[in-house]
């Protein structure tokens, strides 16, 4: 793969880890949303063949619009299957900063046993892991992907007593679906889900996630 | 109350039985619970320890051990994540992985196979791969949880050795295998086929006269197949001769040599064993090694001193009148004696050595002569004129050396020398005879204008009354057409444009009227056209058998006579333009066998010679050339030698011709 289309790639993925991470909430300024391919060049160089950017240089910290303390890593790791070394190595970066969330974004994939130790940290660390393909685009721009809303606690609770619910009698979405991957979703959060109507205009649903 | 108590009795019961029920769930849950606890202990047991097993540096026995917790995919995944923290992916080896490759196959040009590299890209060695793969096949498949009671044994690989990836190409090696096992069978059938042939030479040696025949034909056969020998032969023999003669002589030499390689081959070693085995020992005879050469020269002149005893009683037993056995004898031993000539020719070393063993033979005197010989025709060279007259020169000193031969064959006393060269001409006279037919007097006793004639007269005249038959024919045709078109002529013009058809209709019923004639006449299988009478030449069809031996024979003779005739023509001054026609028709009336035409290529010079002196005596063209002075001179030296003249070859055609007569 030649530099040029190295470069690209970068750019989209990071482009789109930018999105992803000012919907779920962090904050990220409008020029790094914005961000066109020449001034990523400019940033980060345009030679990822000689580590310019390098994988690592593009490590993006953000922090919570709502509460500056509860920050998210991204990672880019640089070798392209990533084992448990790399995850512990991540942890303790994690520790030493005190930041719980982290997304990893790998090249290939991951060693099962790799996987098996993020979910073993899984209540005190949040790490998740996609790869670099399922981010070359926003899946949620996409014409037939749904809007899709996080609802707060509050707005939960506030809709099971509207309709009179149990949470359970909710319809569901399954955590490992690629929206609510995007939305870092995790059990028992309600999404939103509009949609356009021919005849009312506007269909407005609710999913538990599971 | 009863019925109360009984009630109540009964609902008693019944909760009784709801809260066993629901102790059982519980229990029933709680075991379900610790079983699956248990379940994820387990696994996070492995998890645990392909974690250990990932770090350095890590002992055999902790290996073996943890080898009871793990599944294969377990163990794929050890070795995936040491090779992602570049160290060697068996467990126990702590080499770093370096300079791994980006190929996908690696190809063995040793092995000639093709190996998928990419697991073997997680190692540092081959043998830690093999390793590796012989612990992997080891490790128990059965689900972790439930292996409390059994107990996997492991045990490492220790040889060092192994494969440098899985092997793509399939099974070759079985064949190979076979191919190899066949061989080996092949050799060792042939190197008892050899000895065999061995005891069987040494046999033959000392058997009688009739064993000689046979032998005879067996190394001829040799000879055939040990063409690759041959090759070799020739260009030797090139590199020697090229100095003493030009191309032509050049090639009835070398075919001896050829000739004399395979005898002594096949006398001193290994006679009809295959080609593969020859072709090294003969290397080995013509090899740098003197002393190796030197031994098979002996053993060869031992034989051959053995042959020439038998021979020489042979002689005295068999007298001259016995010519067939004698002729078989014949060329079997000028081969024996020229080998000696070539050797001496083709290993300059050996020469000394197998002048040596002349002397041992017992034949001084004769290897005297010789060199006086070859001396004198130095000396004459200067008179006679020409290269192809020095040609000869060499030429006589080979026909010498076999007329030579001949001597010790037929008389085991060399002094005479006259006598005995007079037999060789004698014994090729014998063998002309033999040859010559009625029908080769017949043919040199007409004049060859006149033989054509009368030989085609019958035919002409019996055209020419058959194509006055035909006019006849077609003029009653003629006139059976003028009717038809006179009475047509009117009515119809375009009728007179096919006229030329006409003509040919004309023509193919003549044609027509040929072949029934002939075929009247009992001439079936000729066919002749017009052409054929005009130009009177006899047609020759060809044989129905393609085998013809008589066709093969008469090519042969042709040919070997060819390849010697320019030595005879040139100091005649002749082209072989001039003589070919008539040669070729008297070689044609000749009657050859199997045995007759045997003979050496300075014999055929000699066969060339009688040869041309009979056709002399039908064409003025050539008679005029043998009485020129140059050619005098010259069959004067060439006969001289064999201590004859050009009269007594006359006088042996006489005899030929008279004798057959």
């Amino acid at each position: 793969m030649d530099d040029e289309q190295e470069t690209y790639k970068l750019w989209k993925i990071r482009k789109t880890i930018m999105q992803l991470c000012h919907d779920r909430g962090y904050l990220v300024t409008q020029d790094e949303l914005d961000q066109t391919l020449d001034e990523f060049k400019g940033q980060f160089g345009d030679k990822p063949s000689e580590r310019k950017p390098a994988r690592s240089d593009l490590i993006v910290l953000v922090a919570h619009n709502d509460d500056p303390t509860d920050q998210m890593f991204v990672f880019f790791p640089e070798e392209p299957k990533v084992g448990i070394k790399t995850i512990k190595t991540y942890c303790q970066r994690m520790q030493e900063e005190n930041i719980t969330r982290a997304i990893i974004v790998v090249q290939i994939g991951m060693t099962p046993s790799a996987k098996q130790s993020l979910t073993d940290m899984a209540p005190k660390y949040i790490l998740e892991q996609f790869i670099e393909s399922e981010l070359l685009i926003n899946i949620t721009e996409h014409m037939l992907v749904p809007e899709h809303v996080v609802l707060t606690p509050e707005e939960k609770a506030e809709l099971l007593s509207r309709y009179r619910l149990k949470e359970s009698q909710l319809p569901r979405i399954q955590q490992g679906d690629p929206v609510s991957r995007y939305f870092g979703l995790k059990r028992g959060q309600v999404v939103k889900i509009i949609r356009n109507s021919e005849t009312a205009g506007r269909y407005v649903s609710y999913r538990l996630v599971v | 109350m009863k019925k109360n108590s009984n009630e109540k009795y009964h609902k008693g019961r019944e909760k009784k039985t709801g809260k066993e029920e629901e102790n059982k769930q519980l229990e029933k849950k709680k075991l379900l619970e610790a079983k699956i606890r248990k379940q994820v202990a387990s696994e996070e047991k492995a998890f645990r320890i392909v974690e250990r097993l990932i770090e350095n540096p890590i002992t055999e026995e902790f290996l073996k051990d943890s080898c009871q917790f793990i599944a294969p995919h377990h163990y794929e995944d050890i070795v995936e994540e040491r090779s992602i923290t570049k160290t060697c992916g068996y467990p126990v080896c702590c080499k770093p992985l370096n300079a791994i490759s980006k190929q996908k196959y690696h190809i063995s040009t040793k092995d000639n196979k093709v190996y998928d590299i990419t697991e073997r890209k997680s190692f540092c060695s081959n043998h830690c791969y093999k390793a590796s793969r012989y612990l992997q096949t080891q490790l128990s498949t059965t689900p972790l949880w439930s292996r409390e009671e059994e107990r996997v044994c492991v045990s490492l690989l220790t040889t060092n050795s192994g494969l440098p990836g899985v092997e793509v190409v399939g099974p070759i090696e079985t064949v190979w295998k076979e191919v190899h096992q066949l061989n080996k069978l092949d050799q060792s059938e042939s190197k008892v086929k050899k000895s065999d042939d061995n005891n069987k030479e040494i046999n033959d040696i000392t058997r009688k006269t009739a064993d000689i025949k046979l032998k005879d034909e067996t190394l001829l056969e040799q000879g055939c197949v040990e063409d690759s020998d041959d090759e070799k032969d020739e260009h030797v023999c090139t590199d020697i001769d090229q100095t003493k003669t030009n191309n032509l002589f050049e090639g009835t030499f070398t075919e001896n040599n050829a000739s004399d390689c395979k005898t002594s081959v096949a006398q001193a070693d290994n006679a009809g064993c295959p080609p593969v085995e020859s072709i090294p020992e003969t290397k080995s005879t013509k090899g740098d090694n003197p002393s190796q050469t030197e031994d098979k020269m002996q053993q060869l002149m031992k034989l051959l001193d053995r042959r020439k005893q038998l021979l020489g009683q042979l002689a005295e037993i068999e007298t001259v009148s016995e010519p067939s056995m004698v002729q078989n004898t014949k060329p079997k031993t000028q081969e024996n004696l020229e080998t000696k000539s070539s050797n001496q020719q083709q290993m300059p070393i050996d020469k000394d050595v197998s002048k040596v063993h002349r002397i041992d033979i017992n034949f001084p005197k004769i290897v005297h002569v010789e060199h006086e010989q070859k001396n004198a025709g130095i000396s004459e060279r200067d008179i006679s004129d020409g290269s192809s007259v020095f040609k000869n020169i060499v030429e006589s000193e080979c026909s010498k050396t076999f007329d030579v031969s001949k001597e010790k064959d037929t008389k085991p006393k060399p002094e005479n020398t006259k006598m005995s060269s007079h037999s060789v001409i004698q014994l090729i006279c014998q063998s002309v005879k033999t040859w010559i037919t009625t029908e080769t007097l017949e043919c040199l006793q007409k004049p060859a204008e006149q033989d054509q004639t009368s030989k085609t007269w019958s035919r002409t005249h019996f055209d020419a009354l058959y194509q006055a038959l035909c006019k006849r024919v077609d003029a009653g045709e003629f006139e059976i057409e003028d009717i038809g078109t006179e009475s047509n002529m009117d009515d119809d013009k375009d009728q007179r444009l096919p006229i030329p058809e006409f003509e040919k209709l004309r023509v193919e019923t003549k044609d027509y009227a040929n072949k029934v004639q002939r075929y009247f006449a009992g001439e079936l299988f000729t066919e002749p056209t017009e052409k054929d009478y005009q130009e009177n030449t006899p047609v020759y069809l060809p044989t129905v058998d393609t085998y013809d031996q008589m066709q093969i024979r008469r090519k042969i003779v042709m040919e070997r006579l060819q390849n010697v005739i320019q030595d005879v023509l040139s100091p005649l001054k002749l082209t072989l333009q001039d003589v070919y026609t008539e040669y070729k028709d008297m070689i044609g009336t000749f009657s050859l066998d199997s045995k007759n035409i045997l003979h050496k290529p300075a014999e055929w010079t000699i066969i060339n010679l009688i040869l041309l002196r009979m056709l002399s005596r039908k064409n003025i063209k050539i008679k005029k050339a043998f009485l020129q002075p140059s050619s005098v001179t010259y069959f004067k030296i060439l006969l001289g030698r064999l201590g004859t003249n050009l009269q007594q070859i006359d006088m042996y055609i006489d005899d030929l011709l008279s004798i057959t007569n």
